[in-house]
């Protein structure tokens, strides 16, 4: 077994299991890594036994547990900084159950120029402090496509069935639980176009983007399908944590074109991600986010208006309700040439 | 610490599956991680398999809460065939934890907790065999 341990391979996936204990807080390092090593070549040794399989259980179970341990400790690293004196009471639910007080702000406005408002949104913090704890709070923004009011539908769909599936998900894995959320609204709309298509014909297909935020704790959790997009605000930079399935958005990405043109490209209403269609994909993206963090959710009706800067500034300076005021109030000054729709989350102390 | 008898066990209740599983590993005696791991590890026939950042991270909480204390550190003797090998005083040195009194009194009271919570189940007769009527199937 000695022999086994001291192959090539376990050399090697020893240095990486060193190297991934360097991502746990320090002081939780300084006081494990050696036991957690120790462990680590007991468990490797065994595993090795079992050939190659076993040593791929071993790592596939190692990576999860330093998934799971690493948001845990970090979590209990930070509550400690933070001086709140949690009992961690050995569970780490206590930990998780941390609240942040968040200041929420949502606007949604019909433009200049469009007939209706094919955008919709939703914002819930549980009052349940249990489902609270389980679940976070979830923000979402849709914005609907197809014609005489097929979009608003859509999006309407899109929001409820989100929030619906979301919080009846007993799964307590976050992330896959917003995945499933949006992947069932996706069957429900595309159901529901294909409905009214058996029943007229004629009736345009709808669809729905859709940018879908979950605070629980320290992290965001966001999906993302189409163009609505989702921002944060950390300390004076604003980054676009989602990636828009957009033709421009590729288009930028390649370097043909910059993302100030990208806003007026003739091309910059083409998406080739949506909900509606038969399957979706579902990108998800997950941030830790701190006391002072803003999150903003909006649909290309803002994004392909203001440039990136002028979000930043207004986020920043303002409360989340002038903001999204603000924010509306400039799209419509520039045009109103979409529906536009904002969430602005603040995370308080 | 604070003293046993004045906490109460029931406060620190439902447990983590970890913290439940790394206090029934310890009630028959004092164990070092590994020990725990491969114990949890075959009681559950392999469903439960706790990692070094659970282990730990868990065990830092229970220190704190007072349900296990470090045991004296020991050496083992841990076979190395190959002397070129550099072990260094990481590998002389283990770790043991046992269960403090409170911790015992932890699990235990968990224990009756899940005790009751698969009495209810019977009753409703989701699990064969101890229904009132003797049980389905």
């Amino acid at each position: 077994m000695t022999e086994a341990f001291h192959h090539r391979g376990g050399e090697w996936a020893e240095r990486v299991y060193r190297a991934l204990l360097l991502a746990y807080p320090r002081a939780f390092r300084e006081e494990y890594a050696s036991e957690m090593l120790l462990a680590y070549r007991d468990a490797y040794r065994d595993a090795a036994r079992q050939g190659r399989l076993g040593v791929a259980r071993l790592w596939g179970d190692l990576l999860g547990d330093l998934v799971k341990a690493l948001y845990v400790e970090h979590m209990s690293s930070w509550t400690q900084r933070a001086g709140r004196g949690v009992s961690l009471a050995g569970k780490g639910e206590l930990v998780m159950a941390l609240q942040f007080t968040l200041d929420v702000a949502q606007l949604t406005d019909i433009g200049r120029i469009r007939k209706n408002n094919e955008d919709n949104l939703l914002a819930i913090v549980p009052d349940d402090s249990q489902l609270l704890q389980a679940k976070g709070a979830l923000f979402v923004v849709s914005d609907g496509m197809g014609g005489h009011a097929r979009g608003e539908v859509a999006s309407e769909l899109a929001v409820q069935q989100i929030r619906d599936r979301y919080y009846s998900n007993a799964q307590d894995d976050i992330p896959t639980a917003l995945r499933v959320a949006i992947e069932q609204a996706n069957v429900a709309i595309y159901e529901a176009g294909a409905r009214a298509q058996a029943e007229q014909p004629e009736a345009h297909p709808m669809g729905a983007t859709c940018v879908v935020a979950v605070l629980h704790d320290g992290t965001l959790y966001a999906a993302n399908v189409g163009d609505s997009r989702a921002y944060v605000l950390h300390d004076g930079q604003l980054r676009q944590v989602t990636r828009d399935h957009s033709v421009t958005a590729q288009m930028v990405e390649r370097g043909e074109i910059t993302p100030a043109e990208a806003r007026t490209h003739e091309k910059r209403n083409q998406i080739y991600r949506s909900l509606g269609l038969p399957t979706v994909e579902v990108d998800l993206y997950t941030e830790s986010v701190q006391e002072g963090d803003t999150v903003v959710l909006c649909t290309d009706g803002l994004s392909n208006v203001l440039e990136d800067d002028e979000l930043r500034d207004t986020v920043m300076r303002y409360s989340p309700e002038e903001s999204a005021q603000r924010l509306i109030a400039r799209a419509n000054d520039e045009g109103g040439p979409d529906n536009a729709t904002v969430i602005v989350v603040r995370v308080a102390a | 610490m604070p003293d046993d008898e004045q906490r109460d066990p029931a406060a620190l209740l439902p447990l983590t599956p970890a913290v439940f599983h790394i206090l029934l590993a310890l009630a028959d005696g004092e164990k070092h991680g590994y020990a725990i791991m491969q114990e949890v590890s075959a009681r559950t026939d392999g469903a439960m398999r706790m990692g070094p950042g659970t282990l730990y991270g868990s065990i830092q909480r229970m220190l704190k809460d007072g349900l296990v204390v470090e045991a004296q550190a020991r050496a083992e003797a841990t076979p190395s065939a190959d002397p070129s090998r550099q072990t260094g005083p990481l590998e002389e040195r283990r770790r043991y934890y046992r269960l403090t009194g409170f911790g015992r009194l932890v699990v235990q009271a968990e224990a009756r907790r899940l005790e009751q919570l698969v009495r209810v189940a019977q009753t409703k007769q989701l699990l064969p065999g101890f229904g009132p009527t003797g049980g389905a199937s």
